[in-house]
């Protein structure tokens, strides 16, 4: 039995104090995914709240099929692509698939604009947010989550091939948009 | 001009999906073809700053919001036996306290002392087949209730907590 089972035990029983152990381990993760969505921090957070609250609720429901964070992750992504769709924020780009999201950037920060910080995390992490939601997801999830392509399409819906051509793509779009800051980078190295 | 099997190729050389034979062509080719050479090198240290990302961190008072707005569904159930041991043992002790006390009442007149108290005990005890029939079967049947009260008591609570645990 895993610590997180041990948790849900202890919620079920009454004791609510187990249950903010559970917020404060994945919080960051359900926020991240909501985010990446949402592209709003005020917005991702309110969602990521319901999320919560949500599991809550449903936590006697949690069957133990899954890993709670993959049940938990789930229902995060699926409830910030609802909140866009009904807020009818980047409906275009959740819909298309083949496109790349062009959000217009409200503080005017291009990836040029970080170029002058010479911060390529920086860029990559802006980069990275200009994606459409799932794209941003997928490619985030990859890398804070072990690269664990299996909990990625359980999460997503798509299927595992679906997401390592998807990875093949985002990355190779990455490169191209950061090109001269990587070109600089790998100059200095050598 | 590298196509989507190049780039394909590179991302899985990066991830290690290749097997041998095709990561020994791959490296070959490297050495081989300076643009690929130049390209997988970006490639490598783009994949160097993505291992980087860190998770977005929500506000300090994210937990605290979520817990506040918790509607109070589960509440503490108790699982402890409705008799616990020292209710037992309680009940136990009363039980013959107020034996003894029914003997005190009933004999007080015949014993007073020490040496006394062994024959008249054992005449007390005696007297208990005397009782009416019914106030024995009441007895037998009040014992029988309470014991299966505790068993039937300790079975539930033995069940909820296995559902719980599944």
């Amino acid at each position: 039995m895993n610590e997180d089972i041990h948790l849900i035990q202890q919620v079920l029983q009454g004791n609510q104090p187990a249950f903010r152990t559970l917020v404060e381990r994945y919080q960051s993760y359900v926020f991240t995914i909501t985010f990446k969505v949402l592209k709003n921090r005020e917005q991702a957070q309110e969602v990521a709240q319901d999320v919560f609250i949500k599991i809550y609720k449903t936590l006697g429901s949690f069957q133990q099929k899954s890993k709670f964070s993959t049940w938990l992750y789930t229902i995060a992504y699926r409830a910030a692509l609802d909140e866009a769709r009904k807020k009818k924020y980047y409906t275009e780009s959740i819909e298309a698939d083949d496109q790349y999201l062009q959000i217009s950037d409200q503080a005017g920060k291009s990836p040029a604009y970080y170029t002058e910080q010479n911060n390529l995390n920086k860029q990559l992490e802006h980069a990275i947010q200009q994606l459409k939601p799932l794209d941003a997801t997928v490619i985030t999830l990859y890398y804070l989550n072990e690269k664990n392509i299996q909990e990625i399409s359980a999460i997503t819906g798509l299927s595992r091939t679906n997401i390592k051509t998807k990875l093949h793509r985002l990355r190779e779009q990455l490169r191209i948009q950061l090109k001269n800051q990587l070109k600089s980078e790998v100059k200095d190295l050598l | 001009m590298k196509d989507q099997k190049d780039i394909k190729k590179w991302w899985q050389y990066i991830d290690g999906d290749l097997d041998a034979a095709d990561q020994a062509a791959f490296q070959e080719e490297l050495q081989q073809n300076e643009e690929l050479a130049n390209i997988f090198q970006e490639s490598q240290s783009l994949e160097n700053h993505l291992v980087e990302i860190e998770a977005e961190e929500p506000a300090m008072r994210f937990s605290m919001n979520v817990l506040e707005d918790l509607p109070t569904l589960y509440k503490k159930v108790n699982i402890e036996p409705f008799f616990s041991r020292r209710t037992i043992l309680l009940g136990s002790l009363a039980l013959l306290i107020s034996i003894i006390i029914t003997y005190l009442a009933a004999f007080s007149g015949k014993s007073t002392t020490v040496e006394g108290l062994q024959p008249t005990w054992l005449e007390y005890v005696q007297s208990l087949p005397q009782l009416p029939s019914s106030a024995l079967v009441l007895a037998a049947l009040a014992g029988f209730c309470l014991v299966s009260i505790y068993l039937i008591d300790l079975f539930i609570k033995k069940r909820f907590l296995n559902r719980l645990q599944k």
